[in-house]
């Protein structure tokens, strides 16, 4: 094969993909971005296409704007840090403990609720959560008092946590995975505690799994707004919630758009973040 | 068409309410549900029409700053209240199933679900009277066969179909001819849905209309509908 057909080849191996990216992708990423210098006409509910800061302006400056940010960012942070910790006795074990045999069980088990439809395990909380539900019946089984979880922002803590997990499990088992056991063996022949092991060796060598799981936990957590719509209560709403009902109830697309844009900034520069961790290192 | 009533569980709330003021009152902190619209300011502002008359709020559709203000502050008060702004239908008949709810605003049809699920609701028109909806037929101006849009309307508009149509969402029809086919469907639900109704039932209800920045009076200080939007999603926060 001549030289300039392998490349012909190279080039229509590679078009489809960079196609997509660039038109599906790319594309609606920059009218997204253009669109957020826009405004809607009050009377017609037509876009005005002219340039306007307007909708930052709105956003930066009445506190509505910065209290859903803010709770956004925090519940993610929140759910990250939750999963972190859920997920470290699981891993280990996964990872160092068990035979393949198990170790491909425990994995499946794992996977398995990601089987099913997302909607349906939020709408199965909310059975457990609710009033009458699951949570309240064993409660009262015990002779505990009742519990109003349902419909707070600590369902929402909960049912992101459980819906995420898996997303911070895999990424850690593989970090701990590589881990050489020569170097656990190290340092317990120098005479270090199991503890200090888990301190100095075993903790700085997960953290890029830790960093891969984070940008699942917390990225997606930032841009939801499913569960927040269907397990929140008063005082619940997320950035995705608010973007959603100016897309639906109030067919004012450029103000979505710009609220998407401070979402994809937030996102981005925690991406970068966790890069800086080695997020994107493994393998 | 139909009115957005008051909808309570009566094992838990054993007096029957007869005003709004309940959905307001911090006895009932968590277990409040109302609508999530922006168009649910109105039934605020029809609420402080009567408790607050120097509002000076005639119409709940047409509010000027200082009083969607009032409205906008009330509101937030309420939120405390609220245990969820319900979006669908079915997640208020979930609220009220589940007991995460004991009052709130609905439509007839949540309570006529929730009754027939068994959970003990009913459902009022209180003292201060209620917004209400009225759903109407479209014709896209780019439809291909207008006329069997036209044949459609004239078909759905019969007594038959209008009873129909009321029985299963548990609306007023707009036909009053219909009455007559509803009590042969389900003796007694002419009067039920209200297909009967004199004109001062009608009346007693606000129906939604856009807010505009056209007063009623002439005047040009309303707030429109995109403001309403704002000032609801600060009431959600």
């Amino acid at each position: 094969m001549t030289p300039g057909r392998k490349l012909l080849g190279h080039i229509a191996l590679l078009v489809p993909p960079f196609g997509w990216l660039g038109i599906f992708y790319l594309g609606s990423l920059s009218v997204l971005l253009l669109s957020a210098f826009w405004q809607v006409d009050a009377m017609s509910g037509e876009i005005v296409r002219d340039w306007t800061w307007e909708n930052f302006r709105i956003l930066f400056s009445d506190t509505t704007y910065t209290v859903i940010a803010r709770r956004t960012t925090g519940i993610a942070l929140l759910v990250t840090v939750t999963d972190i910790i859920l997920a470290w006795p699981l891993a280990w074990v996964i990872a160092r403990k068990v035979g393949p045999r198990l170790k491909l069980t425990l994995l499946v088990l794992v996977a398995l609720p990601l089987w099913s439809s997302m909607l349906a395990r939020i709408y199965a909380w909310r059975l457990i959560l609710g009033h009458d539900g699951v949570l309240n019946w064993g409660l009262r089984l015990v002779g505990l008092p009742d519990q109003n979880v349902a419909f707070t922002n600590i369902a929402l803590w909960i049912v992101f946590s459980y819906l995420w997990l898996p997303f911070m499990l895999m990424p850690m088992v593989a970090a701990l995975e590589r881990i050489p056991a020569s170097l656990l063996d190290a340092a317990g022949d120098q005479g270090a505690t199991p503890w200090q092991v888990f301190r100095t060796v075993v903790f700085p060598l997960a953290i890029p799994g830790m960093a891969a799981g984070s940008v699942f936990t917390f990225a997606v957590t930032q841009g939801d707004y499913v569960a927040p719509m269907l397990v929140g209560g008063a005082g619940s709403e997320f950035i995705g919630n608010v973007v959603y009902s100016n897309v639906g109830v109030s067919g004012n697309v450029p103000f979505a758009a710009a609220f998407s844009l401070v979402l994809l900034a937030m996102v981005a520069a925690y991406m970068l973040l966790a890069r800086r961790f080695g997020a994107f290192d493994a393998q | 068409m139909g009115p957005n009533v008051l909808m309570w569980n009566t094992k838990d709330i054993t007096t029957a309410p007869t005003s709004w003021s309940i959905i307001y009152d911090k006895a009932y902190a968590g277990v409040i549900t109302v609508p999530d619209n922006p168009i649910q300011i109105a039934d605020a502002a029809l609420y402080l029409s009567h408790t607050k008359p120097e509002l000076g709020i005639t119409d709940p559709y047409e509010l000027t700053q200082p009083q969607m203000d009032a409205v906008v502050t009330l509101l937030k008060e309420q939120r405390a209240l609220v245990k969820k702004y319900w979006a669908l239908a079915s997640d208020e008949v979930d609220l009220f199933k589940s007991g995460d709810a004991h009052v709130g605003a609905a439509w007839p049809y949540q309570a006529n679900t929730l009754r027939a699920a068994g959970v003990p609701v009913q459902d009022i028109i209180p003292s201060e009277g209620a917004t209400g909806w009225a759903d109407s037929w479209m014709i896209s101006t780019h439809a291909q066969h207008p006329n069997c849009a036209y044949l459609w309307i004239n078909h759905v508009m019969t007594p038959k179909v209008q009873a129909q149509q009321a029985l299963s969402f548990g609306e007023t029809p707009a036909n009053t001819k219909a009455c007559a086919e509803m009590d042969a469907l389900q003796p007694g639900s002419c009067k039920q849905y209200h297909a009967d109704a004199s004109p001062a039932y009608f009346s007693s209800i606000k129906f939604w209309k856009t807010p505009v920045r056209q007063c009623g009076n002439g005047q040009n200080t309303c707030l429109d509908y995109s403001a309403w939007q704002r000032a609801w999603q600060q009431v959600k926060q």
